[in-house]
């Protein structure tokens, strides 16, 4: 047992020691090139391929108002919808709060949603998911295949 | 959209700096995924960013270790990405049964150094990281956070998702498949 471990840690320290030892790799010489090619892309990227931190200051703002006006546009919706289309939903919006509005949109989503589902045959809801089903094994068989081919042998 | 003639800001400043790091980064990369191409890949990466923290990065003292850090993170989480798909596939058998671990075939270290001192360190640094290349992910990954990249026990466990007893169990294998890797090309030699 003793013996064991004193193997064990004459492996550990004889590793370590070739691992400390060797030299690092040399860089491709293509990767410097790589690199650059790379920055001058980004560089040459007009500022609304970028992401949101690069974009200029004024536009950076704009965005953030316009995002606030279209959620406050969205609720504003959903309490419509909300009042025309559900009655339960109706004592709800009376109060154009954030919570009430997000109720009333959620109601009015599940009411839609119940609706559609309705209309659709289900023979045809059947068909669907077992088409999505078999697309699904296909998609997993491709990967198996994929894999056994350029992965498997390495 | 002309590309070609926009030029990076520092871009000179920055050519010394890929210069001075490129074969540290390259090098980790490289042995953490045991695939020079996609190594080249992560060091491109890896650069990109270090060249967006440039006007901090150029002046600090641990450059370094920030590229080395930023390396390891995007090679793991590479790793992650792209080989627990494949693990689904090809490793539902059990990772203790596929590779026969003989310690005692293993570990003939005796007499040790003067072994692999009689190899030039070009033809000692192939044979090593071709042995390396040829370990399993399981074992070759957290022998480099270890050996090389100077990792914790504790570290290496967060960073693997792991148990302790595995991770110590493929260490321990990986140290013997790495050496045994390499004695007959050294018993040939000599």
């Amino acid at each position: 047992m003793k013996n064991d471990a004193q193997d064990n840690q004459q492996l550990i320290k004889f590793v370590d020691k070739l691992c400390k030892q060797q030299p690092l790799r040399t860089a491709p010489s293509t990767l410097q090139l790589r690199v650059m090619r790379e920055l001058q892309l980004q560089a040459a990227l007009p500022w609304w391929r970028k992401s949101f931190i690069n974009w200029p200051m004024p536009l950076q703002v704009l965005f953030v108002v316009a995002a606030l006006l279209a959620a406050k546009l969205m609720l504003l919706i959903g309490d419509w919808a909300g009042i025309h289309w559900v009655s339960s939903a109706i004592a709800v919006t009376k109060s154009s709060s954030l919570v009430s509005g997000t109720e009333a949109m959620l109601t009015v989503t599940r009411h839609v949603s119940t609706q559609l589902l309705s209309l659709v045959p289900m023979s045809v809801l059947y068909t669907a998911i077992l088409a999505i089903a078999t697309l699904y094994l296909l998609l997993f068989g491709i990967g198996v295949a994929t894999y056994k081919t350029l992965y498997a042998a390495r | 959209m002309n590309v070609a003639k926009k030029k990076p800001v520092h871009a000179d400043e920055f050519a010394s700096f890929m210069q001075a790091f490129q074969d540290m980064v390259f090098s980790t990369a490289t042995r953490l995924l045991g695939n020079d191409r996609q190594a080249e890949d992560i060091a491109q990466e890896v650069f990109v960013k270090a060249y967006e923290q440039f006007e901090t990065l150029k002046e600090s003292s641990s450059a370094g270790g920030w590229l080395k850090t930023v390396t390891t993170n995007l090679c793991l989480n590479h790793l992650t990405r792209y080989r627990k798909r494949w693990r689904l596939f090809s490793e539902m058998k059990s990772d203790d049964n596929d590779d026969e671990f003989d310690v005692e075939a293993a570990i003939d270290i005796s007499g040790d150094d003067s072994v692999f001192d009689m190899l030039s360190a070009a033809e000692q640094q192939q044979l090593f990281e071709q042995a390396l290349t040829r370990l399993p992910d399981h074992q070759r990954i957290p022998l480099v956070l270890y050996h090389f990249d100077g990792m914790a026990y504790e570290e290496i466990v967060t960073h693997i998702n792991v148990s302790m007893s595995k991770l110590k169990t493929d260490l321990m294998r990986g140290r013997a498949a790495l050496v045994k890797a390499m004695q007959p090309h050294v018993e040939r030699t000599l």
